[in-house]
């Protein structure tokens, strides 16, 4: 009977008095604990017990994206968890992904490119260095079936899966906060990376990190009215969120187009481009 | 003499439809054959048995004895898959089997007392035969002899396994009637004109008479009778695929319960696959219509799986995109086996993606996305930016060691925009000045673009099959635009239109 009491009243004693603030755990959970056989007693925890433990866990390994992305989330993206990347047209958002993928691909591992927009183009991943043997390309029509796929490819257990919603509209919209939350669950059992390129914030509360592309501005050389020549582009990388880090960094990204790109070069990635 | 191991299932029709309906199993079911009055009773479970139901009564006088009789069809697609089963079963504890039609297979034991290494190898063999089938869900009893009519006596008697000791087939045969050798019906007369009345009294017979008398047939009884094989098992040859049917009690209309027994069937499909370390490459769906007719399909899978909660996916996705024209009175399932992918793992390099998860993961890809949205991106050749291709994917192994990751090259990517947006673009000097794009049906699902042009650079030109009858012939710009975005434009010679096809991002 004693014993039923102090179980009963333990949760409110709990937060009533002084020890709740020490690290040590309360009276009430401590004779409870006594009281369970030797093999039952490192399972029972209370609930502040549980929260330093999940704080004092390690960090799982990050994935290292050799972007700016790896200085503001402490050496890459984090494994098992969900990664949102947000910005505008030509915020450098797609280069960001595009680097990811070919950091992964190109130390050989395997990766999943989830392209709602439909913008891959496989000259310039090459380009970029991906590698693209080791690149699932998946192009699905509408938001309903990326993240369905996003599912299926974490469940595969591919250790990269990289989601782009394109440029606005975005067929579908935002989709449902409790999909995004299952996909960051999938992310996390299956301690896979998951990063989401969208142009505004999709996933609401399941996102562990959110990182804005800035507007980027467009680097010229020459100038008007001789001739212009496009050389880079210039951004920067804001964590607005992260879990157990703190927010509000900023890292620069500066951007150089492809070699075809530049004047007086021909390769057949984007086509002999010559001055007319 | 070899030994030899006679696999028997006992009222193989209703086996086999219990192994395809297992929630039957305790039931009163009784298997018939024929149609309305004429149907008679092949089979009948236990619990039909005790109420007096027996093999050879009519149907309804079944049904007068048990009101309440669960009957089913005889089923030979459920017996064919069922017989299959029981082969594989043999072929997988020995490589000479024979397959001997109605539940009933042999199987040679040379050189098998090596892996059951205990007092009666023998007799653990028989044990593992029964536990196995038990586990694909037949009851199979087992006898063990030097010939194959002992074997097979020795496999219908209770308390399987039983065991006749090698030389001894000749008095274990000796009691039983003369019919148990199964010959023609006319040397079976002439041997009750001799009074021969038991297997025994025929095997006492001198050997080199009854051969002048009864010619190489006689000869050959006389030595199945003294327990002797002159002839070698029959190999049994193995079909290229693996099937799974069965004939429905109604016919079917909605797809729900259609999926329901397909998935078992697919289930039982796959535990076959699995078990012979194979795994399905291509499946083939037949469904009989209801008066007649078929409905067939077939699915090419991008990597051989045995999952079969994927390809039942695969079915009900196909059968919805093109549904039977009537009712489903039956079907059959066959697989096309392949060897699954295999893959060596690495100590030091980076984990390679497991075979049966890619092929289960693109398989359940294909059928959400559509093969031609799912692969490995490919390079083509050509100058256009919106050119790609794909490929199968199949990814190489990794490396053995994991190579350092190398600085990103801080490369500016571009979003090609496929099919090019349309543009209305006002120029001066030949040069875009404010660039809107046009709002046609359709164009609320792409990109909207307009604004003032802040800094064009260009035209650079881009030419493409000049020796063809309809030339690509581009003009490109790199446009920044007041408001925010770079994009890149070009001018269509041949049409003289404006189009964006990529977004510097």
């Amino acid at each position: 009977m004693a014993s039923s009491q102090a179980l009963t009243t333990a949760p409110q004693r709990a937060f009533e008095t002084p020890e709740t603030t020490t690290s040590r755990p309360p009276a009430t959970i401590g004779t409870f604990r006594s009281r369970l056989p030797h093999h039952l007693r490192s399972h029972l925890n209370s609930g502040r017990e549980w929260m330093q433990q999940r704080a004092a866990a390690p960090l799982p390994s990050p994935f290292p994206t050799a972007t700016a992305l790896d200085q503001l989330l402490v050496g890459g993206l984090p494994q098992g968890q969900l990664i949102e990347l947000i910005g505008r047209r030509s915020s450098g958002r797609f280069s960001t992904i595009l680097s990811s993928l070919a950091t992964a691909t190109s130390a050989g591992e395997a990766a999943a490119f989830i392209d709602l927009g439909d913008a891959f183009d496989p000259q310039l991943a090459v380009a970029a260095g991906v590698d693209l043997e080791r690149l699932l390309w998946a192009r699905p029509g509408h938001l309903k079936q990326t993240l369905i796929s996003a599912e299926v490819l974490l469940a595969g257990g591919f250790p990269l899966v990289v989601i782009d919603l394109g440029n606005p509209p975005v067929p579908g919209g935002r989709g449902v906060e409790a999909s995004w939350l299952r996909l960051a669950k999938a992310a996390q059992s299956h301690q896979a990376a998951l990063l989401v390129s969208s142009p505004y914030r999709v996933s609401g509360t399941a996102a562990a990190g959110v990182v804005k592309a800035d507007h980027g501005r467009a680097l010229w050389s020459g100038s008007t009215p001789g001739p212009r020549l496009l050389v880079g582009l210039s951004s920067h990388l804001t964590l607005q969120k992260m879990r157990r880090q703190q927010g509000n960094r900023t890292e620069a990204l500066r951007l150089q187009p492809p070699a075809a790109l530049i004047y007086g070069t021909t390769t057949p990635s984007i086509g002999n481009r010559s001055r007319s | 003499m070899p030994r030899i191991a006679c696999l028997f299932t006992p009222l193989f029709p209703l086996a086999a439809r219990l192994r395809s309906e297992p929630e039957l199993r305790g039931e009163a079911v009784a298997i018939f054959q024929g149609n309305s009055n004429a149907a008679r009773v092949v089979a009948a479970a236990r619990r039909a048995r005790q109420v007096g139901i027996r093999t050879g009564m009519s149907l309804p006088q079944a049904r007068a004895l048990l009101p309440n009789l669960t009957v089913r069809a005889r089923d030979m697609s459920c017996e064919k898959a069922t017989q299959e089963t029981l082969l594989e079963i043999a072929e997988s504890f020995s490589p000479r089997v024979e397959d001997a039609g109605e539940g009933v297979a042999y199987l040679e034991l040379d050189g098998l007392d090596r892996h059951f290494p205990g007092d009666s190898p023998e007799q653990d063999l028989g044990h593992a035969l029964t536990v196995t089938t038990d586990k694909a869900g037949l009851t199979t009893w087992v006898g063990i002899a030097s010939s194959k009519l002992a074997a097979r006596v020795a496999a219908e008697l209770p308390a399987s396994p039983n065991l006749v000791p090698a030389g001894e087939e000749a008095n274990f045969l000796a009691p039983l009637p003369l019919r148990s050798l199964a010959a023609e019906v006319e040397i079976l007369e002439t041997l009750e004109r001799w009074g021969i009345r038991s297997v025994g009294d025929f095997a006492r017979l001198p050997k080199n008479e009854v051969a002048s008398r009864l010619g190489e047939t006689g000869r050959e009884l006389h030595e199945k009778a003294r327990g002797l094989d002159s002839r070698p098992l029959v190999p049994y040859q193995p079909p290229p695929h693996f099937a799974e049917g069965m004939e429905l009690e109604w016919p079917l209309v909605n797809l729900e319960p259609f999926l329901f027994v397909a998935g078992a069937a697919l289930k039982r499909l796959c535990q076959r696959l699995e078990s012979r370390g194979l795994a399905c490459a291509r499946l083939a769906t037949s469904l009989r219509l209801e008066p007649d007719g078929h409905h067939q399909r077939t699915i090419q899978l991008p990597a051989p799986t045995r999952e079969a909660k994927t390809l039942l996916t695969l079915i009900r996705l196909d059968l919805e995109a093109e549904s039977p024209a009537a009712p489903v009175t039956g079907f059959t399932i066959v697989a096309h086996p392949d060897r699954p992918r295999e893959a060596q793992l690495s100590l030091f390099g980076p984990p390679a993606l497991s075979p049966d998860k890619l092929a289960t993961t693109l398989a359940r890809l294909f059928a959400l996305l559509g093969p031609e949205r799912v692969g490995s991106p490919h390079t083509v050749n050509g100058h256009r930016p919106e050119r790609s291709a794909l490929v199968e994917y199949a990814p190489p192994p990794p490396p053995d060691v994991r190579p350092e990751r190398q600085a990103g090259r801080g490369l500016l990517a571009i979003r090609t925009l496929r099919p090019p947006v349309p543009l209305e673009v006002i120029s001066h000097l030949a040069s875009p000045r404010e660039i809107l794009s046009i709002i046609s049906e359709g164009s609320a699902k792409r990109p909207h673009i307009q604004g003032r042009v802040k800094v064009a650079s260009g035209p650079w030109a881009m030419e493409e099959e000049w020796w063809s009858e309809k030339p690509v012939e581009r003009d490109y710009w790199d446009i920044e635009l007041v408001n925010g975005g770079i994009f890149r434009i070009f001018y269509q010679r041949s049409t003289g239109e404006w189009y964006a096809d990529g977004i510097y991002d």
